[in-house]
């Protein structure tokens, strides 16, 4: 068995010499549960400062993989090293936990210093920059990147539920909209697409507000946001706020797409059997952007 | 159980992986493919939970994003699973490397949706065990029907369906007669390996008809296994699971996505050896 073992570390690796990146599986696993630990970087000498992306807490995680692909191997490109977290077969990753993905991000960051990384620097999109903006204080980024980071996660937490009902009203002619409310009322837990959330949980995302809990974080961040008209939205301009209230370097960007789907839904478009994915085009400008304004911050920080 | 994150060249593609093994020797890899839907977990998460329960039954296991999908590179704008030759393609260069490294040459696999296509494309290699197809597709889409999409996107569509008159006096008989399905000739041509491989068609009961499940469906099926030999028809099985749809399994309660999995994993391991 060690000589399969031998072969298939060999394939943990793999370099793209077009892009100028390579991705490598670490070998280190993340969190309580062993999330994968995804690395991207540059074939030359990476730059001092590093990024970890970390996924969203709810279903949408699934439907954001790609655009966290895109956005590591676009920073990968600009020679920054990246990590991305994935989660797979533990029990554990069948919950919707604040705390683990916070102690998965903590080790993230570990892994990237024990790399060499000088700065480490935090991105996330939804839920994911939620807990990139609440982990950057403690873990000392020196930098904030958000894709329409949820800002009242008793919102969040709410739609959570509706979500669900919504599933269930489509799935089910007699379910009841409110059930998913009434049963972790009742049960204190829920099953949220497939994810168990339950009433501890539920609370500790209720209980986020990141205008109120954020306290020093001063660093350079980037806000972006991504709707049809292109302007960014009330929510983002009260996190600038606050983050220029604490001294940060803010910038805020939009995106202008249609939108098909919501951030984070399901985005593609059925024909028949036929699936089009109507998010290729987006995901590409989020990355882009991310890793524009990245290399941006780079240069303004590089010694004259 | 051990896990393995590889990423592997397949042609022009490459794409991201994990092979799950037992502790000891294994006694086949089961190949395990998704559909194109949202996957937390790389390859999938029903593929993921049964990578756990397979390696229990001292069976290996791989699973994949398809090149363009989750952690993969690439850049895919359309799925159709009449249009698997890349897919496929990926699919056997991992099945390879998973086979070579653990020095293991029977395989089988199971295929949600889209991926039951690659499976059914792949069950002729002598080697393959069987396959269990979780709501695999029966009907393609013929060449009117791809014709008339092209129609309906396009400025004539929009058109008809701007304009009530038209939506009923040229839509909906334009519908019946363009939406024509017909049985993929890679299902059908499936069977004609059931001399040596078993196969199970799996579909959930609940709105069957996302699991692609249909009468005409049905009667395709039927069609196919007459033309068999008792033998033959003995190794073809299709089952309805109370609940799902199967194709949103990631969504579906944790006791719902056990009992599918309790479903799939004896049939798996009926296609292989018993354990010594």
């Amino acid at each position: 068995m060690s000589s399969s073992r031998h072969t298939l570390s060999a394939l943990r690796r793999y370099e793209d010499p077009e892009g100028s990146f390579f991705e490598e599986f670490a070998e280190r696993r993340l969190g309580p549960g062993g999330a994968f630990a995804l690395l991207a970087g540059p074939l030359q000498e990476a730059r001092p400062r590093a990024w970890a992306i970390c996924p969203t807490v709810g279903p949408e995680q699934g439907n954001l993989r790609r655009l966290e692909a895109l956005v590591a191997r676009r920073l990968a490109g600009s020679g920054f090293e990246v990590v991305r977290i994935r989660p797979d077969v533990d029990p554990q990753h069948a919950q919707i936990s604040l705390p683990a993905r916070l102690a998965e991000l903590e080790e993230a960051v570990d892994l990237l210093r024990s790399r060499g990384a000088r700065d480490v620097g935090l991105a996330g999109v939804l839920f994911g920059g939620t807990v990139a903006a609440l982990a950057a204080e403690r873990l000392e980024a020196f930098g904030l990147a958000l894709v329409e980071p949820v800002v009242r996660g008793r919102q969040y937490a709410r739609e959570l539920l509706r979500r669900e009902a919504v599933a269930r009203l489509m799935g089910d002619e007699e379910a009841d909209g409110d059930g998913p409310k009434s049963e972790l009322a009742a049960a204190g837990r829920v099953t949220i697409r497939g994810l168990q959330l339950t009433k501890d949980a539920y609370e500790a995302i209720g209980d986020v507000d990141l205008v109120t809990g954020l306290h020093a974080f001063a660093g350079p961040s980037l806000l972006l946001g991504v709707s049809p008209s292109g302007e960014p939205g009330p929510a983002l301009a009260k996190l600038r706020d606050r983050l220029l209230e604490l001294g940060g370097d803010v910038a805020v960007a939009g995106i202008a797409d249609p939108l098909y789907a919501p951030l984070g839904e399901y985005y593609y478009r059925e024909a028949g059997l036929l699936r089009h994915d109507t998010r290729l085009e987006l995901d590409q400008k989020v990355a882009d952007a991310v890793a524009g304004w990245a290399l941006d911050r780079a240069a303004a920080s590089a010694p004259a | 159980m051990r896990e393995f994150p590889v990423f592997v060249v397949a042609g022009a593609d490459r794409v991201a992986a994990v092979v799950a093994a037992p502790e000891e020797q294994p006694r086949g890899v089961v190949l395990l493919l998704a559909g194109t839907g949202r996957h937390i977990a790389i390859g999938s998460t029903l593929s993921a939970r049964l990578s756990e329960r397979l390696a229990a039954e001292g069976l290996a296991s791989v699973r994949l994003d398809y090149a363009g999908s989750g952690d993969s590179p690439g850049l895919v704008s359309q799925w159709d699973p009449a249009e698997i030759g890349a897919t496929t393609a990926q699919a056997r260069a991992v099945l390879d490397v998973a086979r070579e490294a653990l020095d293991v040459k029977a395989f089988a696999e199971v295929g949600t949706c889209y991926g039951s296509r690659i499976a059914l494309s792949l069950i002729g290699d002598p080697s393959c065990a069987g396959a269990v197809c979780l709501a695999p597709p029966i009907l393609d889409v013929g060449g009117l029907g791809r014709m008339s999409r092209g129609v309906r996107d396009g400025r004539v569509g929009a058109l008809v369906r701007s304009n009530a008159t038209l939506r009923r006096v040229v839509g909906a008989p334009a519908r019946r007669l363009l939406g024509v399905r017909k049985p993929a000739p890679r299902v059908v041509g499936a069977f004609a390996h059931l001399d040596r491989a078993r196969l199970v068609f799996l579909y959930g009961a609940r709105n069957a008809h996302e699991d692609h499940y249909s009468g005409r469906a049905q009667k395709s099926i039927d069609a196919a296994v007459a033309g068999l030999s008792p033998e033959e028809r003995s190794r073809f099985e299709l089952h309805m699971i109370a609940g799902g749809p199967l194709t949103t399994f990631d969504g579906l309660p944790p006791e719902e996505q056990e009992e599918i999995v309790d479903v799939v994993v004896p049939f798996v391991t009926s296609f292989f050896e018993p354990r010594n």
